[in-house]
């Protein structure tokens, strides 16, 4: 088996005196998408952001792409990671937000082209071409020279996927990206998603309250209670045949089985 | 005195009370943004200084601060004319003021934003210049129109330092004439529309850049 | 003579002259509080009555002083009242204008403390058949107070800081008195870095002071007997 592409060990993090995780151990593989489902406050979102380098970790150890994430090797030691470190670790990461966190003072095109032209020094060009091409993916190619503010939850979430798609990164990291939106508008979303992992292979990790989405779409699913993962598998043996009782409970739960 | 007479004298005092305006206005905000971002930003000494001078001149009185600068510098042999010391007295305060402004715009910029600056990997520099600072941008442009008015009341201090603005004008005349009634109304008057006058510029500014904001107009 | 270094001996001789005109200064603080309190609940109350005519006049009034020097508020007080055979000392005036100037702000805080109240709580008081009156005194008053303390304390910090201004019309406040020890003397050093250090201190205990009226005051309003 390859070196795994994301690896979380014995990873703590606490916020005051919650403990969110306090030994938590955790793969992912190259090409591999895994869902994540479990009640909220369980550290699901916490997991994807501590991946994005948006919270730090109070011990253990995190790689991607084979290199420790939020350490580097210094002078025959390792020690907390720089800011050159971690800018350099995020080049691998790309992530979709609950709220879109779209740019409210810029364009539609120019959320999408403003990080390849200043943090990877594309050329205006070579950005607006490939920002074209990404609103044609999420079919909002005519909504390149809206504003943010103009566009529905639906609509934003599909700019707020180009824009991360933009940079190109090995691994996405979806955050509960449809929690935000009505319920009419969360199939226009997940069809973009749909669209494209049929296409391209990515590394995915996705935080979700969509369970069908979640079985379609995913290799593994992962269903994760108080910082731990209680139970994982394909999609349906966690589905249809869930060992654990608290996953059954959870499953009852939500989709009422 | 004729009324004519007296409203020409005050009118000069007014283009006096303008001009420490215009002058005192852009060193505010100047002193605010460098401040405020420095308040905000810096590392451990400029942070303290940062504190030390908006903690200096929003404790003390302008009018103290003002005479420190005009009676107090010459024995420090720095001697400065009286306009100087107005503006940078103004200048200074309003900026300290201002510093908070900044901060607080800064701070209203929702967290997402700056996640997201993060999550598309922006250097910290360009997060605060290309992400939040123009948002911020818009939110302090009314709380700075509440500032500028707060200044041209300010300006009337400096009649205590001997410059002819409109107050110190209004004095001299109620000091040699007995209309100090009509002097004095209209005195109020013309400090009222250069205060209403200045709150609608910044209206006016406010609105062309939320127009921005939605639409593009700052990039 | 040697202009350039802080004298010791010199502090320590006009302190004591300083700290007794301290007192004129608190004083004028303390009058100018209450007055202006009164003027923010009367301009604040007037604001909600029922004439359309009155209200408008109020907010132009509010506007109007909120937009025009508090120096020049002074020095109308002191030159014109007196025409109108209405002649106050200088401590007077100066509470006068100080009330009146900051009034002006405070109508605005105790304004958006009773909007703050919620609608509920009016209908609730409707209901009971309560007058207007005790609607205010029992309902919304007393829940509106806590949460105008802050901005109010703040106000009155800023009024302390402006009573400097005062000395324009004589009164033998801080900043006077240090202007008058320091033309005697031709050293405006001490008196004036003195003076500034004093308003920086008061204005810091009085910031507390607020922050623990403010912490202290129920959270859940009081009951008027």
């Amino acid at each position: 088996m390859s070196t795994p592409i994301i690896e979380f060990k014995n990873v703590k993090k606490r916020f005051g005196d919650t403990t969110i995780f306090s030994d938590f151990n955790f793969t992912v593989e190259e090409n591999e998408i895994v869902s994540i489902i479990g009640p909220s406050g369980s550290g699901k979102s916490t997991l994807l952001r501590i991946l994005m380098t948006l919270e730090g970790i109070d011990g253990g150890y995190i790689n991607v792409a084979g290199e420790s994430l939020w350490h580097m090797y210094w002078q025959g030691q390792y020690v907390p990671a720089n800011s050159k470190h971690l800018h350099k670790m995020r080049n691998h990461l790309g992530m979709v937000f609950q709220h879109f966190n779209l740019f409210p003072h810029m364009s539609v095109k120019r959320n999408i082209t403003e990080a390849p032209m200043r943090v990877k020094g594309m050329s205006r060009e070579e950005a607006e071409e490939s920002a074209e091409k990404l609103l044609n993916l999420v079919g909002l190619a005519d909504k390149a020279d809206s504003y943010p503010n103009d566009l529905s939850g639906g609509q934003k979430q599909r700019v707020g996927i180009a824009r991360a798609l933009a940079m190109k990164p090995s691994i996405l990291l979806l955050d509960e990206i449809t929690s935000a939106l009505d319920p009419e508008l969360v199939d226009e979303v997940l069809d973009v998603i749909r669209n494209l992992v049929k296409e391209d292979s990515f590394t995915m990790l996705l935080v979700t309250h969509e369970m069908y989405f979640a079985r379609e779409i995913s290799d593994r699913v992962c269903f994760f209670d108080k910082g731990t993962i209680v139970e994982e598998g394909k999609p349906e043996e966690i589905f249809t045949a869930p060992k654990h009782e608290r996953t059954k409970a959870f499953l009852n739960a939500y989709l009422g089985q | 005195m004729e009324f004519g007479e007296i409203v020409s004298v005050l009118l000069q005092g007014a283009v006096v009370t303008i001009k420490i305006v215009a002058m005192a206005l852009p060193l505010a905000a100047v002193m605010a943004f460098i401040f405020g971002l420095i308040r905000l930003y810096s590392p451990a000494p400029f942070k303290q200084i940062a504190i030390f001078y908006i903690e200096f001149f929003r404790g003390t009185s302008a009018l103290i601060q003002l005479y420190w600068i005009y009676f107090v510098l010459p024995f420090f042999g720095i001697t400065i004319d009286a306009m100087t010391a107005a503006v940078v007295a103004l200048g200074l305060n309003i900026g300290a003021y201002g510093t908070e402004v900044v901060r607080g715009a800064v701070q209203s910029v929702p967290k997402g934003q700056y996640e997201a600056s993060i999550a598309l990997n922006f250097t910290a520099r360009q997060r605060v210049w290309r992400i939040i600072l123009p948002q911020a941008f818009v939110n302090m442009i009314p709380p700075f129109g509440n500032l500028a008015i707060e200044l041209v009341k300010a300006t009337s201090l400096v009649s205590l330092i001997t410059i002819g603005d409109l107050t110190f004008k209004a004095k001299s005349l109620a000091d040699t004439t007995l209309q100090v009634g009509e002097i004095f109304g209209v005195v109020l008057f013309l400090y009222f529309i250069m205060s209403q006058a200045l709150a609608l510029l910044f209206k006016l500014l406010e609105k062309r850049l939320s127009k921005g904001l939605g639409r593009g107009g700052i990039n | 003579m040697n202009g350039f270094s802080w004298d010791w001996a010199f502090a320590w001789e006009v302190l004591p002259m300083i700290l007794s005109a301290a007192k004129v200064t608190l004083l004028a603080t303390l009058l100018g509080s209450i007055f202006a309190i009164f003027m923010g609940l009367v301009f604040a109350l007037l604001r909600r009555s029922p004439s359309r005519i009155l209200r408008n006049s109020i907010y132009w009034l509010v506007e109007f002083i909120r937009s025009t020097p508090l120096l020049v508020q002074i020095f109308f007080l002191y030159y014109v009242m007196p025409e109108f055979g209405i002649s106050m000392s200088p401590l007077m005036t100066g509470v006068f204008a100080l009330g009146l100037h900051y009034g002006a702000y405070l109508s605005e805080v105790f304004r958006s403390g009773i909007d703050g109240i919620e609608k509920g709580q009016w209908e609730a008081a409707r209901a009971l058949n309560l007058t207007t009156i005790d609607t205010y005194k029992d309902i919304v008053l007393p829940q509106a107070i806590r949460p105008m303390i802050p901005a109010t304390g703040n106000y009155i910090i800023a009024m302390f800081k402006e009573t400097p201004q005062l000395s324009a019309i004589t009164l033998l406040e801080m900043l006077q008195v240090a202007k008058i020890i320091g033309s005697e003397n031709f050293r405006y050093l001490e008196p004036f870095t003195l003076v500034g250090i004093l308003y920086l201190v008061f204005s810091i205990v009085a910031a507390y002071g607020i922050h623990q009226i403010e912490k202290r005051f129920p959270k859940e309003g009081f009951t008027l007997k």
